[in-house]
């Protein structure tokens, strides 16, 4: 169900952002790239910013505003609803019960939604370079698969499954900060996505280092 | 301020809490409270409004850990408990929330399906309906279980919570109001349910404001005041208590459950008018 | 209930299983492209210097990428151990006697380890055996008996040489031509040959002919005249009796000499024709010569740059003295040169 509401429904953005954001890359490097008689860097360009840097962490944002500020909303409402005093006077850790599966749902939605980003980013600007420069999908694609390298994809998965767990992380402590009152429950929304994003951003920013070391 | 102490000295302890102190924000919700409520026993606890009953009672509970203080239920430390001795203590506990408390994204079935999926998961899921369904009809409940706890009106929602505690068939009941929003019949039955578990020798803590609760089912009273204990006894040793806030209290709390607790309430929100 | 919250499993389960399946695709159309599955073959060389190799470093076999290396390190016997792999595709490649060669490429890119073969048609050498380097004893060794096919160094004298090449043909067919032209005319002077040329040449024979008859029958014309001349004197003959006052010829001459003016003006017209073609005889007798002459000289003159251009290819102290000129990428290739 978690999947459902991370995963899927975040699915359509994705496409559309991912699909922009390919298009985009294509149709400024091929204005510029051949200037420079640079134009097989046109693939490179595309794994590394989609594949490796835009696609995780623009995917992380959209999960983040759509799912984490969710998961921050629901437990926030829980708390208040005394719904989580009642997991505790059944014994049933209120952690373990709802953090876990978010945790789970999110982390494994975030990666996957990374590999839709990938494929629809990389599509994406197969088609739109169809309508610039017409070439055969598998030059396209030879070209793509020469600039990937598993790297790339190690990296690219690395980071969508550490941005997942901190989405989760993020979004379900945030959650649990509310105590009583029902205005805690979007002051706490709004806080955790200013950490949240921080998080993101400076996650990114170190695993991109690492990548590089 | 005086450290008031109760204990009900000879008889053992269900609940021990020590040097209790709880502070929201700026307000002390309870100030250094020790009492022992004794086993097999129903406590009631009585006092005005915002004086801390229901702090008291989720601390008792284990639910709200205390900024100060020891907590001990059934033998178990709430607060450092080892986890299997905590979810052990849990499923002989039960707890009927004030506002009922029931989870939201799940049906009534679920909701009261739930402790005993946790505590029993070997459980046939036949018996585990049986069970519930057992339930539910003695509140005339069962038609409605499939729903979610948001269609319901605040009188079912309280009966839900109840049958919820008990499904696990708890040897101790923390009661939080159980009786406000129901009308006079679920009352009634909720009365029978409470009264059978006390003749199984089940210990009760409780607050409320319902005077036939209390006169059917109260061996000890509380009373409290700001946040502190004020009385601690049996029912006799309390009602013929000579201190004044005490006996005020006590007339005040009974005299306005009389007057606001059952028949305007229920009149107003009728039973199962939104089902 | 909505759709979505009925079917949640079945969505979630494509969801995941597409995201799962795209990912191994992804994974494995990755692999397929570097090679992940096949089995590599390690062998190692030896160098006297690291600098230049570098770890990933492509191995070539005749501009084709057949393996990569995959560890540097300096042995206690300060000999740079290259390890290397062989792609599986390439085993064959790796025949006895084959040597490693370090090349450098002048922008410092591009460069890299050069296998180059032995001669021999083997077996694959066996997994982790030494392949020396070309610079090495071992490696010089197997050189200078000529055990390794070293192929022609693709350099850029050869490239130049190569462009060369071209040109040189084109002076060839150049020179053949204007020899086909000089036999043509050589031919054409000789008579034994066909075209607007000949023609004329033959023409001018045939007329040369012509005159000559004609002048032969002017002399018989001429030898007529005398004897009628000489007949003329003879007081006794024929003519003073056709030359007499009352003969014919008298009669015919007996008009003021007009006959005589008349025959001498033809005289004096064939001469003038002879004068003619005497004139145009000896200007062609002139001109041929130098014709040829011109055409003679040059054929030798094209003759003679094609050997210096021979012996420039040829020459190997020419060639190192000639400056390597590097290819310098431009920056600006156009339109036509995009990949993309």
């Amino acid at each position: 169900m978690q999947m459902l509401f991370t995963g899927f429904e975040a699915l359509p953005v994705i496409a559309v952002i991912a699909l922009g954001l390919g298009g985009i890359i294509v149709i400024q490097g091929l204005s510029l790239l051949p200037q420079f008689g640079q134009g097989q860097l046109i693939y490179t360009i595309l794994v590394i910013v989609i594949t490796r840097e835009l696609g995780p962490i623009l995917a992380a944002f959209i999960v983040f505003a759509r799912s984490g500020t969710a998961i921050t909303t629901e437990i926030g409402n829980m708390v208040i609803n005394r719904e989580i005093e009642a997991f505790i006077a059944t014994g049933i850790n209120p952690i373990s019960y709802l953090v876990v599966p978010r945790f789970l749902g999110v982390t494994l939605s975030m990666m996957l939604l990374n590999v839709y980003f990938n494929v629809f980013g990389l599509l994406g600007s197969f088609f739109i370079a169809q309508l610039f420069q017409p070439l055969p999908f598998s030059q396209y694609a030879a070209g793509l698969f020469e600039a990937i390298s598993g790297a790339d994809v190690a990296s690219t998965m690395l980071k969508s499954m550490i941005f997942g767990a901190l989405i989760a992380t993020v979004s379900t402590f945030y959650g649990f900060r509310v105590e009583r009152s029902s205005t805690e429950i979007p002051q706490n929304t709004i806080r955790s996505i200013g950490v949240g994003f921080t998080l993101l951003i400076v996650a990114n920013g170190v695993l991109t280092l690492v990548y590089y070391l | 301020m005086n450290s008031t102490e109760a204990s009900t000295t000879g008889i053992q302890p269900c609940v021990r809490l020590r040097n209790i102190s709880v502070q929201f924000e700026d307000f002390e919700a309870l100030k250094d409270v020790s009492v022992e409520f004794p086993l097999g026993k129903t406590t009631l606890i009585m006092g005005p409004s915002g004086c801390g009953k229901s702090t008291l009672l989720k601390v008792a509970a284990g639910l709200l850990p205390p900024d100060r203080g020891e907590v001990e239920i059934a033998g178990v430390d709430a607060l450092r408990g080892r986890p299997r001795a905590m979810s052990e203590m849990r499923k002989n506990t039960g707890f009927v929330f004030q506002d009922a408390g029931l989870w939201q994204n799940m049906t009534l079935f679920d909701n009261m399906a739930l402790p005993l999926e946790f505590h029993y998961p070997d459980r046939a899921e036949s018996v585990v309906r049986r069970e519930i369904y057992a339930w539910a009809n003695r509140f005339d409940l069962s038609l409605i279980l499939p729903l979610r706890p948001s269609t319901l009106s605040g009188g079912e929602r309280k009966l839900i919570s109840f049958c919820r505690a008990m499904i696990l068939n708890p040897n101790l009941l923390f009661l939080d109001e159980p009786t406000t929003f129901v009308d006079r019949l679920g009352v009634e039955r909720m009365l029978s349910v409470l009264r059978e578990k006390k003749a199984s020798g089940c210990s009760m803590i409780g607050v409320t404001h319902d005077a036939d609760l209390t006169s059917q089912l109260a061996d000890y009273i509380l009373v409290m005041k700001a946040g502190e204990l004020r009385e601690f006894g049996t029912t006799s040793e309390v009602a013929r208590s000579r201190d004044p806030v005490v006996r005020e209290i006590l007339a005040d709390v009974l005299d306005e459950a009389a007057t606001y607790d059952g028949d305007i309430l229920d009149l107003l929100e009728p039973n199962g008018d939104l089902f | 209930m909505k759709f979505k919250i009925r079917f949640a499993r079945q969505i979630v389960g494509v969801f995941v299983i597409l995201g799962f399946g795209l990912l191994l695709m992804i994974i494995f159309m990755i692999g397929s492209n570097q090679r992940w599955f096949a089995r590599n073959y390690e062998y190692f060389s030896e160098f006297q210097s690291a600098s230049g190799i570098s770890q990933g470093m492509s191995i070539t076999f005749r501009g084709f990428q057949i393996g990569t290396v995959t560890n540097i390190e300096l042995t206690e016997h300060n000999v740079v151990a290259v390890r290397f792999h062989i792609f599986d595709t390439y085993i064959d490649k790796v025949t006895e006697n084959s040597v490693m060669q370090l090349v450098s490429h002048p922008l410092g890119f591009g460069g890299g380890l050069v296998l180059h073969q032995g001669r021999r048609r083997t077996d694959p050498l066996p997994e982790g055996s030494l392949i020396p380097s070309i610079n090495s004893g071992l490696g010089r060794s197997l050189v200078a008996q000529d055990l390794v096919a070293l192929p022609e160094e693709p350099d850029q004298i050869e490239e130049l040489l190569s462009l060369l090449d071209p040109i040189l043909r084109n002076i060839d067919s150049v020179t053949q031509e204007a020899e086909q032209l000089l036999a043509e005319v050589n031919a054409v002077l000789a008579g034994s040959s066909q075209g607007p040329l000949a023609e004329t040449v033959a023409a001018v024979n045939a007329v040369l002919l012509e005159l000559e008859v004609a002048v032969a029958d002017i002399g018989k014309i001429a030898g007529n005249i005398e004897a009628t001349t000489a007949e003329m004197r003879d007081p006794t003959g024929l003519v003073p009796r056709l030359l007499g006052a009352e003969g014919s010829i008298a009669r015919i001459l007996d008009d003021d000499e007009e006959l005589y003016r008349e025959i001498e003006k033809i005289l004096a017209s064939v001469q003038a024709a002879l004068e003619d073609v005497q004139q145009m005889t000896e200007y062609l007798v002139s001109t041929t010569p130098q014709i040829s002459g011109i055409l003679e000289e040059s054929r030798q003159a094209i003759d003679t740059g094609q050997e210096v251009l021979m012996g420039v290819r040829n020459n190997p102290l020419i060639r190192g003295g000639i400056p390597e000129r590097l290819e310098q990428p431009t920056t600006f290739q156009g339109f036509r040169d995009e990949e993309f």
